[in-house]
């Protein structure tokens, strides 16, 4: 009986341990596809780039798999308290780790169809922009990982950097139209990527907000601090 | 390092294994990932899995069937302990994991086949790393252990990269002010040498181009030299206080006039790992901004240079726990879209509240070669600025522990 028992619970634990494993294999997937676009914008090398959206169908498979062995564990496991949490979130993270995906291969795609180089200066911000949201993601994987609800609430806070980033370089994109009119195709192309690297940001918060959810239990406010918003000098 | 108690390491490692080969191991392993340790399981993790890890003189990992840390040596948690997470849920690092969990035992020895990846990882700072892996005979299932072993290619890597980015900042870069010396000696040539009032002026522009030239090809070297450094963190500690009187002799000479004041606040105590050049630079910087930019001819310009522990209500920006050191101005300040990208390399603020701009430009690089500095450092730059009230460039470095006793150095 006791045995059994044990069995049982270890066979719990390996199912709760396989599915922060296919968690990270997704993550490990989007930041690597994210990765890939960089290369691709700093290099001017679409077919690096173009390798990002090869590795769409394996991130939705993973998100079916999370799906399915949540599901799996809600049901025939009755999982408590912090277990719970961690397993009812994961079901939400794999889906925003899909959406991230699925842009990813949008601006890899985007970037191969340019007809024209991206100018240098376009080049250099797009580049710092796609750092910033690597970097956002890696920081929300590495607090989903360790359970660090303090690090995924700074993230939260720190996205409205991305979207000053989108801001300042769909003006800068505008610019050039209105100066430059054969550049125009170009500089579409480039808003496109701008505005995709700002969702995969708006789905990093969402993320952060699940990590919060699931260490504490406890949901952070619906509105989240935003480019727009003034920004008083806190004075050290 | 005695070689007999080298071969005695050798001999605990090897019973270390024998002994994991030959239990049933049915100990429950709790995942171990970095300095935070999840708390599903609250059992122990066996103590020879550590005690192989640690007996293994270089960066190594066990990992368990899921990708799981079950042990990580001190050399691979000081040298990674950021980026272990990332390392390891990098689909190349999981490639070889499958590989190595299903390689069958070879024919004469019995170990499975090893097998390796190169990861590259682009945050928090570039760093190129190769895995070797081979899963330890004897193990199965889900009891498999996987001994890794990590290499650091970073500065192979980061030697290319350098060469290829400064090959495409210079030429876009020098572009301009050659375009302008070109033109100038053109105009030259044609001009009525009679005329020689637009001569001077024609040689103070293109001398100025030059200086500029000269300047940019400098900060282009520099900042590829700390790019070269970037993956080795400063070992040496730093004292607060030395560190600013060393920037006050360099800057004091500038603050002579009555059009502007710097003050300096700092707390006692404060010590740093940190390389003092590069700081000195990098303070450097940012109050070379601070007198750049103050415009207005009549208020003078007040510079505070401050030093004190960081506190849990401060910016989650600018980090919690460690040592903040800011350099705050009352000039004309920055509009907000501006901040997150004043650290990028060659972007200039052109719509300053002032109209300042052109002439005194500076190289676009001042504020990346800070980043870069603090990336070596495992620092962080937040800034802060209210346009027509000042700008706050806030940094934040973790703090030097006390010099450990007793315990191994690393």
């Amino acid at each position: 009986m006791v045995r059994q028992r044990q069995h049982i619970v270890q066979r719990y634990e390996d199912e709760l341990l396989h599915l922060r494993s296919l968690m990270e294999q997704m993550g490990g997937l989007v930041e690597h596809q994210l990765s890939l676009i960089l290369a691709g914008i700093t290099g001017n090398d679409a077919r690096t780039a173009l390798q990002a959206a090869h590795q769409d169908d394996t991130v939705d498979a993973l998100e079916h798999e999370v799906e399915t062995l949540a599901i799996r564990l809600l049901a025939l496991r009755g999982p408590m308290a912090a277990d719970l949490r961690e397993i009812v979130a994961c079901i939400p993270m794999a889906g925003a780790l899909e959406r991230m995906g699925d842009y990813a291969s949008s601006i890899a795609r985007r970037l191969s169809e340019m007809e024209q180089p991206i100018p240098h200066a376009a080049r250099l911000a797009l580049g710092e922009m796609g750092r910033l949201v690597l970097d956002h993601l890696r920081r929300v994987m590495d607090a989903l990982e360790r359970k660090d609800a303090s690090a995924a609430r700074a993230i939260w806070e720190a996205d409205q950097l991305v979207d000053q980033y989108c801001e300042t370089m769909t003006a800068d994109s505008l610019e050039q139209m209105t100066l430059h009119p054969h550049t125009i195709r170009l500089h579409i192309a480039l808003l496109f990527v701008i505005r995709n690297l700002e969702r995969i940001g708006d789905h990093t918060t969402n993320m952060a907000e699940r990590v919060v959810f699931m260490v504490t239990g406890a949901m952070l406010p619906p509105s989240r601090p935003h480019g727009h918003a003034g920004q008083e000098p806190r004075r050290p | 390092m005695h070689p007999s108690s080298l071969l005695l390491d050798l001999v605990a490692a090897s019973s270390a294994i024998l002994a994991l080969a030959g239990w049933g191991m049915v100990w429950r392993l709790s995942r171990h990932t970095g300095p935070v340790q999840s708390s599903t399981t609250t059992e122990t993790r066996p103590d020879d899995i550590t005690r192989l890890a640690d007996t293994i003189p270089g960066m190594a990992l066990i990992l368990g069937p899921m990708g799981q840390v079950l042990a990580c040596n001190a050399e691979a948690q000081a040298r990674y302990g950021d980026s272990l997470n990332a390392l390891l849920r990098h689909p190349n690092t999981r490639d070889a994991l499958n590989t190595a969990l299903n390689a069958p035992p070879a024919a004469g020895t019995g170990l499975p086949a090893a097998c390796s990846a190169t990861i590259t990882l682009d945050v928090p700072i570039r760093r190129s790393i190769r895995l070797s892996m081979r899963r330890l005979a004897g193990a199965s299932g889900r009891d498999s252990l996987v001994l890794t072993l990590l290499n650091d290619r970073s500065t192979i890597r980061a030697v290319d990269r350098m060469r290829a980015d400064f090959v495409v900042h210079a030429s876009h870069e020098l572009r301009t002010p050659l375009a302008s010396l070109s033109g100038f000696i053109d105009l030259l040539r044609t001009d009525d040498p009679a005329e020689s009032s637009s001569r001077t002026l024609y040689l103070d522009i293109m001398d100025q181009q030059a200086t500029r030239m000269q300047r940019l090809i400098d900060r282009l070297l520099y900042l590829s030299q700390l790019e070269l450094n970037t993956h080795q963190r400063p070992r040496d500690r730093l004292d607060v206080e030395e560190l600013f009187a060393r920037i006050l002799g360099e800057v004091t000479p500038r603050f002579r006039d009555a059009s502007r004041q710097l003050d300096v606040r700092q707390e006692e105590g404060l010590t740093l790992l940190a390389n003092e050049d590069e700081l000195v630079q990098l303070f450097l910087n940012l109050i070379e901004n601070a007198i750049r930019h103050a415009t207005r001819p009549d208020h003078p310009l007040h510079v505070r240079l401050q030093a004190r522990r960081a506190t849990p209500d401060d910016h989650p920006a600018a980090g919690t726990a460690g040592i903040l050191l800011s350099v705050e101005d009352d000039g004309p300040g920055i509009e907000a879209h501006h901040l997150p990208r004043l650290t990028e390399r060659f972007y200039r603020v052109t719509d300053r509240p002032d109209g300042s701009s052109g002439a005194d430009q500076g190289t676009g690089l001042g504020l990346a070669i800070a980043r870069q500095i603090l990336d070596r450092h495992g620092g962080r730059l937040h800034i802060e600025s209210t346009p027509g009230r000042g700008t706050a460039c806030l940094i934040w470095l973790p703090a030097a522990l006390p010099p450990p006793a007793g315990m191994q150095g690393n």
